[in-house]
């Protein structure tokens, strides 16, 4: 069983074009400047963050108060957080040859400058920028995103 | 005393009402570094709206809720809400083509001030996060150019850790063939597709 499906993957890696010698599949990008504190969430473990730290799909990242962080993408999509946002990096997908092109961007809170890559311009409509209050897709553009924080927990438990 | 208490309650409510119906996501289309506005579609459960002008903004209160009246902003509106996240925004990335004698991972001579080029992008900005991806034209079988691409890309890279980079900012990846530039006939000696694609973010 074992040596049948290493079979397979030998097969697969060696008809897989391109050849990725470093890189993974599923890198999205990476941070490129970081003011004040902020949080990258992987899973259950928190990973350090730094200039130059590289970003995988379903990647969180939080600043806090005062914080912010700017991001380039694969695909040369540039975004950055104000302070106290969190935003998810739900799905990423950038193989121009073979037309898969794809991105969902995640803001829970806080304020997001996103600025078109390639994905919004070979694939318009494809790259969308969810909000707890709608989503928006993008064709080829710069937009900014607010979504307040929530109201303190008790107020909103009690409007429920 | 009791009027200015008066106003201060009803500044009170004011404010709180206004929160009782805070949107839970503002969307704002504006102008991208060249000057070009795009488009935007808003969608939730209850409605799409369409933003195609410069600051046109539109609020949603709730996923089953249909959008404000779209409005343009006023840049003052903009910079209250977004100047701390505009201040962080990365610079575009930057890309350089390096160009290689034929069969060889040479860097021809012509490129070597590219090669400059790209240590001076990278340590303006400090960049963290370069891109070297290799390619080849189509002289020589598939298999060897394969390989070739790799030896370029890591030809690059020597010669910018040589400079000082730090090897674990560079990314490395490799195409043969299989990406050309300018298209040909198998066997076609083609300058422009013997490269070496550098992105610097």
């Amino acid at each position: 069983m074992m040596g049948k499906s290493r079979f397979v993957l030998i097969v697969a890696m060696s008809m897989c074009l391109p050849v990725l010698a470093e890189s993974q599949d599923n890198l999205v990008g990476s941070i490129t400047d970081i003011k004040g504190t902020i949080h990258l969430l992987r899973g259950e473990d928190e990973v350090k963050a730094e200039k130059g730290t590289r970003l995988y799909t379903s990647d969180v990242i939080r600043t806090e108060e005062g914080g912010g962080v700017g991001i380039v993408l694969r695909d040369d999509t540039t975004l950055s957080l104000g302070p106290s946002s969190e935003l998810k990096m739900s799905e990423f997908k950038f193989k121009p040859d073979e037309g898969i092109l794809g991105m969902t961007l995640s803001i829970a809170k806080g304020t997001l400058v996103y600025i078109s890559g390639q994905i919004a311009k070979l694939s318009p409509g494809s790259a969308q920028i969810e909000t707890p209050a709608g989503v928006a897709a993008v064709r080829g553009t710069e937009l900014l995103v607010e979504v307040p924080a929530p109201k303190k927990a008790k107020h909103s438990e009690k409007t429920k | 005393m009791k009027n200015s208490n008066f106003i201060i309650a009803v500044l009170l409510l004011a404010v709180t009402a206004g929160c009782a119906t805070k949107p839970q996501a503002s969307f704002y289309l504006v102008p991208d570094p060249e000057g070009h506005v795009g488009e935007v579609t808003v969608s939730n459960q209850a409605a799409s709206v369409t933003l195609n002008k410069a600051n046109e903004t539109v609020a949603a209160p709730r996923e089953d809720k249909a959008f404000s009246e779209s409005r343009v902003a006023t840049s003052e509106e903009i910079q209250g809400k977004f100047a701390d996240a505009l201040a962080i925004v990365p610079p575009p990335p930057r890309g350089f083509s390096i160009y290689f004698d034929s069969g060889s991972s040479n860097v021809n001579a012509e490129s070597k001030p590219i090669l400059e080029q790209v240590l001076a992008e990278t340590r303006q900005r400090d960049s963290h996060d370069i891109s070297l991806n290799g390619h080849t034209d189509r002289t020589g079988e598939a298999d060897t150019n394969m390989k070739l691409s790799l030896d370029r890309a890591n030809a690059v890279k020597a010669l910018l850790v040589e400079q000082g980079i730090k090897p674990e900012y560079l990314t490395i990846e490799y195409y043969g063939e299989s990406k050309p530039v300018v298209p040909t006939e198998d066997n076609v000696d083609e300058p422009k597709n013997r490269r070496v694609e550098v992105v610097v973010r």
